[in-house]
């Protein structure tokens, strides 16, 4: 695929070459200052450091990131500044991040708990899937004065499965985005691992959402990694 | 590129087999109750019809059948028809609804208006970046009680449209999920049009994205196809 993909790749994939298409992408990103924000770039693997004011801000600088075409594996040391002007109490951040998780429908919110200190959020609680847990933590990344966020919610599944393994390879089957062929599943109870190489972080990622979403799964281990030599590969 | 996927996708290229695909899809996603959907397939174009009980799980299924490979367009004629337990007020509504953007780090919130009317929620106002227009209708159609969102939303660049063409290009060439040279930009002031043929969904979303970032663009035209007949191609 991406035969003129391939080329730069092999080609360019210098570390120096991925840097400017980060630092191009950070830049391109409307919702990011990208001129506060260093990239180091190893081996393909972004290490993004310096200061944002928010953390949907930081949240938005790792996904502009793992867009671009090259990039392996990121590590994320960016750090939260919020400005002083407005400031948000913990207990205000607790008290909009409680409204809405209450009036979200995805989310069933007498299971979960929210503790507020400095603008670290974290979520506690038992659900039952993980796409709840997931709409939990996106309810209160995007708030005002977080700093950060540990989603701790536990998921329990209701019912214990058989046939979790078929399930989920018949979903990759049927997926537009993830290659079956390319990823391989683990099954040991209710415990799923992915494993394989994918071409971008796009499909690594729908790979870990198509195993959550099987019946009976308690925790998905996405061992999957990104590869970046393409040339004979297919 | 993707042979394996390429043969993947004609296997499943009749309406049939497609629809099969798409039910168990609908089935698989647990956020959706796909009991009450139904699905007609013509020509790898869907219609969903049938009644959910939210604007959230609505969504849901239109997003769960966009991942089905051989899924070329969708049209949505799911009813939202709320439970007794998710009915709120309009007033209620529109106060979670100007709480939720209000407390978005990414939202000038006195830009926004919202009108609520019998659950039908309509956002009008004038925004600086596409994004933040995607942001502003992310953050109320979770909400209990809505049954529709309207996006009135005006996008406005405080900057001038320059290099567009050349800005989308090199954001299209940095993409890891895109092919750049299947995809054709053409701007007209500070108007976009995408025309050509993408592998999926997932792709033709993305190009869209990406266009609405470029720096002065207020309207993106998105008349990429999906288009799944593989063999031969790549």
């Amino acid at each position: 695929m991406k035969p003129n993909l391939a080329v730069t790749t092999n080609s360019g994939k210098t570390d120096a070459e991925l840097k400017t298409y980060i630092l191009a992408e950070l830049k391109y990103e409307p919702s990011v200052k990208a001129t506060d924000i260093g990239v180091l770039v190893n081996d393909g693997t972004v290490t993004l450091n310096g200061f944002v004011p928010s953390y949907w801000e930081k949240w938005a600088a790792v996904a502009a990131t793992k867009r671009v075409a090259g990039v392996k594996a990121i590590a994320d040391d960016i750090e939260v500044r919020l400005p002083s002007i407005p400031h948000h109490s913990d207990g205000d951040i607790a008290a909009a991040a409680a409204s809405k998780i209450d009036f979200i429908t995805t989310i069933p919110e007498e299971d979960i708990h929210i503790k507020v200190r400095e603008g670290f959020v974290t979520l506690d609680g038992t659900v039952e899937w993980w796409y709840q847990k997931d709409a939990a933590e996106r309810a209160v990344q995007t708030l005002f004065g977080v700093k950060g966020v540990s989603n701790l919610i536990e998921i329990k599944p209701k019912i214990t499965a058989s046939g979790i393994e078929s399930d989920i390879n018949f979903a990759f089957e049927r997926n537009s985005l993830c290659d079956s062929d390319k990823i391989n599943v683990k099954v040991s109870g209710s415990a799923v691992t992915l494993s394989g190489e994918v071409d971008t972080h796009a499909e690594r990622d729908e790979a870990a959402r198509v195993a959550w979403r099987a019946p009976g799964v308690s925790s998905v281990d996405n061992n999957i990694k990104v590869k970046w030599s393409w040339n004979g590969a297919w | 590129m993707k042979p394996n996927l390429a043969v993947k996708n004609d296997v499943v290229k009749t309406d049939a087999q497609l629809k099969e695909y798409v039910l168990s899809e609908l089935a698989y996603e647990p956020s959706v109750k796909a009991t009450d959907i139904g699905v007609l397939v013509k020509d790898g174009t869907l219609t969903l019809n049938g009644f959910v009980q939210s604007y959230g799980e609505k969504w849901g299924a239109v997003r769960a059948a966009k991942r089905v490979a051989g899924v070329k367009a969708i049209a949505d004629d799911i009813e939202v028809r709320l439970p007794n337990s998710y009915h709120h007020s309009d007033g209620d509504i529109a106060a979670a609804a100007a709480s939720q953007i209000k407390w978005s780090t990414s939202l000038p919130a006195e830009a926004i208006k919202i009108t609520v009317r019998e659950g039908q929620i309509t956002l009008e106002g004038t925004l600086e970046w596409g994004f933040q227009k995607n942001v502003a209708e992310i953050a109320v159609k979770y909400l209990m009680g809505v049954t529709g969102v309207t996006n009135l939303i005006t996008v406005k660049s405080k900057v001038t449209a320059f290099g567009v063409e050349d800005a989308i290009t090199a954001a299209f060439e940095r993409s890891a999920l895109l092919d750049s040279n299947k995809i054709d930009v053409q701007v007209s002031g500070n108007e976009v049009t995408l025309t050509g043929e993408v592998r999926n969904h997932a792709e033709r979303d993305e190009a869209e994205r990406i266009a609405w970032a470029a720096p002065g663009v207020s309207f993106v035209d998105n008349q990429l196809t999906v288009k799944w007949s593989w063999l031969g191609e790549y």
